[in-house]
């Protein structure tokens, strides 16, 4: 077991990595700094974590998988109290500015950021799957990396201005339309990690409330093998805004 | 039957109030709540300790109505949960 220490959006935190998998996830973000915050899984948290896997998928996970997930639960619950709350979404980086593909898992969105990558030279993800998102005290909204990023391990310890988040859903053919934070909201709610805390969940929501008006919203039906799929995107929410 | 343990946050869409189930049991609801907005506030008014029939006389001076009528208003929007919103999980 090794006590590393992690720079996540702008908080330094310790955990303890009983496996090597792990720990080589977290490699990118290891920090010198002083932690402020020193996370521990209990034998019970465990036990819940697989618990609550089996329930869901039906299977056992493995004592890896098991450390991995309990640690992003850890790590997403110690971080609300710094104003910052966790998405299940692939952001990538443009041009000084985040944009922030959320969707249920299989949708495209690893499979869409891969082409900015492909055709933005200039373009580098922050994170492939789990992205966090932090509120400054002056109201600036950053997505930031972490460890956690999905199979292909897409990520980058940064943080950027959060200029957009886009809720794709799969379609024949591609389109982009901007939505209001009413029509984003209960979409985006099933991406946002919820704690089961009461008080935490309220301080996620009103955390939420706040990218109303300084995030724009956008729905994105999506068709990743047909050639258009970048440009309409990438037009609608760099080019033209 | 368990009794399924949560409350509600209410978040501010500028048009309509939505209540998101919180608490341990919240997931389960499997849904959020809309709610007109104007209904919100006499929820809120009553929560402070306003009785329905003085929030009925505001209402009734409000839109010139009857006292009667506003009270069957006020009832009105007090049971009025808009639209129950399922999400697919």
């Amino acid at each position: 077991m090794r006590v590393i220490k992690l720079q996540i959006a702008g908080q330094t935190l310790s955990i303890h990595a009983n496996s090597k998998r792990l720990y080589n996830m977290c490699r990118g973000f290891i920090s010198t700094k002083d932690a402020t915050l020193s996370l521990i899984v209990s034998e019970e948290e465990f036990e819940n974590e697989r618990e609550e896997y089996l329930n869901r998928f039906g299977v056992l996970p493995s004592q890896i998988q098991t450390e991995i997930m309990v640690y992003l639960r850890k790590v997403a619950d110690a971080l609300i109290a710094y104003n910052t709350f966790l998405i299940h979404g692939a952001s990538i980086a443009i041009c000084g500015n985040a944009y922030m593909f959320s969707a249920k898992s299989g949708t495209g969105k690893t499979t869409h950021i891969l082409k900015w990558l492909a055709n933005s030279p200039s373009a580098y993800v922050i994170n492939g799957d789990k992205s966090f998102v932090k509120i400054n005290d002056d109201g600036t909204v950053f997505a930031c990396g972490s460890p956690w990023s999905g199979k292909e391990n897409l990520c980058t310890n940064t943080m950027e201005p959060l200029k957009s988040i886009i809720l794709m859903e799969r379609s024949e053919n591609n389109y982009i339309e901007q939505i209001t934070f009413a029509e984003a909201f209960p979409v985006l709610l099933q991406q946002v990690y919820r704690p089961n805390d009461e008080e935490k969940m309220r301080k996620t929501l009103r955390l939420m409330q706040q990218l109303n008006g300084t995030v724009s919203f956008w729905r994105f039906k999506c068709n990743n093998f047909k050639d258009d799929c970048f440009e309409t995107a990438y037009n609608a929410l760099v080019r033209e805004h | 039957m368990k009794k399924l343990k949560y409350n509600f946050e209410y978040v501010d869409m500028g048009e309509e109030i939505i209540a998101v189930p919180v608490g341990t049991d919240a997931d389960k609801l499997l849904g959020i709540l809309k709610i007109n907005k104007e209904a919100y506030e006499i929820m809120k008014r009553i929560s402070e300790g306003f009785s329905a029939e003085c929030i009925a006389n505001s209402i009734a001076q409000k839109y010139s109505l009857n006292l009667e009528i506003a009270v069957r208003y006020v009832d009105s929007l007090l049971n009025q949960l808009t639209e129950l919103e399922l999400i697919d999980q």
